[in-house]
């Protein structure tokens, strides 16, 4: 049996990774640029993503080498789509578990490298991290600047009433 | 003299423009060169990313595709919080909170009135409800409010499907106003069901509701009927882009219904009588059935009606009123696989105990039973 073939990676910082091509071709962006160039022995250069994150990134494409792909189109108006859960699985929760500096890295390199599943795992984390927090716990936690007047903040409050539930 | 009319006003949007150029050339000239950016930020569009003051928060930088994404996590109530904390949230989140409003849900229907005032101060969010699921008067209590809550609850939970216009309820003009004030504005909307007892197909006083609802193109549409005589065919007919049909309470009277009405039906939930006059020719695939006041259980007769759909039925939802000996649900089986043999999901609802032994006699499968 030949050795899995395997592809090189290159951060942003010019660090190079190789990979088993299954792992790298989670990302369906390397997918296509092998699709498109064909097999070469040239890095393929990430320049949006730098190591620490990449290493990160493809330590969960590893993880999940083997699993079925997400369908392409899941259709947004689904009941089931749109309420879908915000539950993590046990690896995910502990792999995210991250700096919120790292979080945000790790879920634009998910975007960029189109990562579905990944970048599902990133924003369900910060669901959760805003889940029960009123707006001024929400800013703290994320330096958002309030930059409403008093008047709007008050006329705003009113608006969303109705969905308050507490 | 038609060209001439239309020289003059070209030349009329020609001046405008060249006026407004002007304005600008003025503004920009007069504004120092180093601040002009900051100022476009600020003033007109809010949705564009606010680079400027909120440059430590690195949850704002994010690309908005996936602060959408991060909003569909949230429920209605955090997502209602995050809106709330700075202007880009507030408008990148406010449309969606209003995309599909399901009002059932009780905690939310004890602020129905509440939606409902800010929909009616605010009608520029009308047109972003896409689905719909809630009364269509909001609904106000009369009791004092410590006891209301407890009250209401004990009411929704003993009646599921009885209306909630008891004596405890009063629905008054000003909520029927607000009504009017929405739903005819609401030209967006695709799926829609009034889980009141409002007979807004038949009454007289509904009519700019029927006239807006009848311009809408929906796909889901849930009636629920309340006397025999409301006219829902004109409604029907109305939708010729509705896949799913959801007709509850009593049959309804169909009598009109052309064959090449709702063509696109897919789904259908109603009464097997119901469901033997509108199945027949029309591409239904799922089926839901409920019984009628005098309907005891899948006539033969009726569900042979049901073949008749353009493609197999394959998934079919129904509950038995007959007594619940093993002979009798057997024999009911096999009318539903003489006649619907593609059948993949089946759910049946039997009053009271049936032994496992019946399912081996069938020839399909059973994944939902």
């Amino acid at each position: 049996m030949s050795a899995a073939p395997q592809v090189t990676l290159e951060s942003s910082d010019g660090e190079k990774f190789k990979v088993d091509k299954e792992v790298a071709e989670r990302s369906v962006l390397i997918k296509n640029m092998i699709e498109d160039v064909g097999e070469s022995d040239n890095p393929i250069p990430l320049p949006n993503v730098n190591a620490s994150v990449l290493k990160k990134v493809l330590e969960y494409c590893e993880h999940h080498r083997g699993d079925p792909l997400p369908a392409a189109d899941a259709d947004p108006s689904n009941d089931d789509n749109r309420k879908r859960a915000t539950e993590i699985s046990d690896w995910d929760q502990k792999f995210i578990q991250v700096d919120q500096e790292m979080l945000f890295e790790i879920i634009l390199a998910a975007n960029y490298m189109d990562i579905k599943p990944l970048l599902d795992v990133g924003c369900k984390t910060v669901a959760n991290m805003i889940k029960g927090k009123t707006p001024e716990e929400i800013r703290k936690l994320f330096n958002i600047v309030n930059d409403f007047t008093p008047e709007e903040e008050a006329q705003i409050k009113k608006e969303n009433e109705w969905a308050e539930d507490r | 003299m038609v060209p001439a009319t239309n020289s003059s006003s070209r030349s009329l949007i020609m001046a405008k423009s060249k006026a407004h150029t002007f304005f600008a050339l003025v503004s920009r000239a007069l504004r120092p060169k180093a601040k002009a950016a900051e100022t476009r930020h600020t003033d007109t569009t809010l949705r564009r990313p606010p680079l400027q003051y909120q440059k430590s928060s690195k949850i704002v930088q994010l690309p908005e595709e996936v602060l959408l994404i991060i909003a569909d996590h949230l429920r209605l109530a955090d997502r209602g919080r995050l809106l709330r904390t700075c202007r880009y949230f507030h408008s990148l989140l406010e449309v969606i909170q209003y995309r599909h409003l399901d009002v059932s849900e009780e905690w939310l229907l004890f602020r129905t009135d509440r939606l409902y005032r800010t929909l009616s101060e605010r009608p520029d969010l009308i047109p972003c409800l896409i689905s719909y699921r809630g009364p269509l008067t909001p609904i106000i209590f009369s009791l004092p409010p410590k006891k209301k809550s407890e009250k209401i609850k004990s009411l929704l939970r003993k009646s599921t499907t009885a209306p909630l216009s008891n004596s405890n309820v009063v629905i008054e003009t000003e909520p029927f106003r607000r009504a009017m004030s929405i739903f005819p504005k609401a030209v967006n909307l695709r799926e829609l069901e009034f889980t009141d007892c409002t007979d807004w197909t038949s009454d007289p006083s509904w009519e700019p509701v029927r006239t807006a609802i009848s311009k809408m193109s929906l796909t889901r549409l849930s009636l629920r009927i309340s006397s025999e005589s409301s006219e829902v065919v004109p409604q029907l007919q109305a939708q010729p882009g509705l896949e799913r049909l959801e007709l509850s309470w009593v049959p309804a009277r169909l009598r009109g219904l052309k064959e090449t009405d709702i063509p696109k039906l897919k789904s259908l939930s109603a009464t097997l009588q119901n469901a033997a006059t509108i199945v027949p020719g029309r591409p239904v695939e799922e089926l839901h059935l409920t019984l009628g006041p005098r309907e005891h259980a899948l006539d033969e007769q009726l569900v042979q009606k049901l073949s008749l759909s353009n493609v197999p039925i394959t998934k079919l939802v129904t509950s038995l009123r007959c007594s619940w000996a093993d002979d009798e649900v057997r024999s009911k089986l096999q009318v539903l696989a003489r006649h619907l043999p593609q059948l993949r999901h089946l759910t049946l609802t039997v009053a009271g105990f049936v032994s496992g032994q019946i399912m081996r006699y069938q020839h399909f499968d059973f994944f939902a039973l």
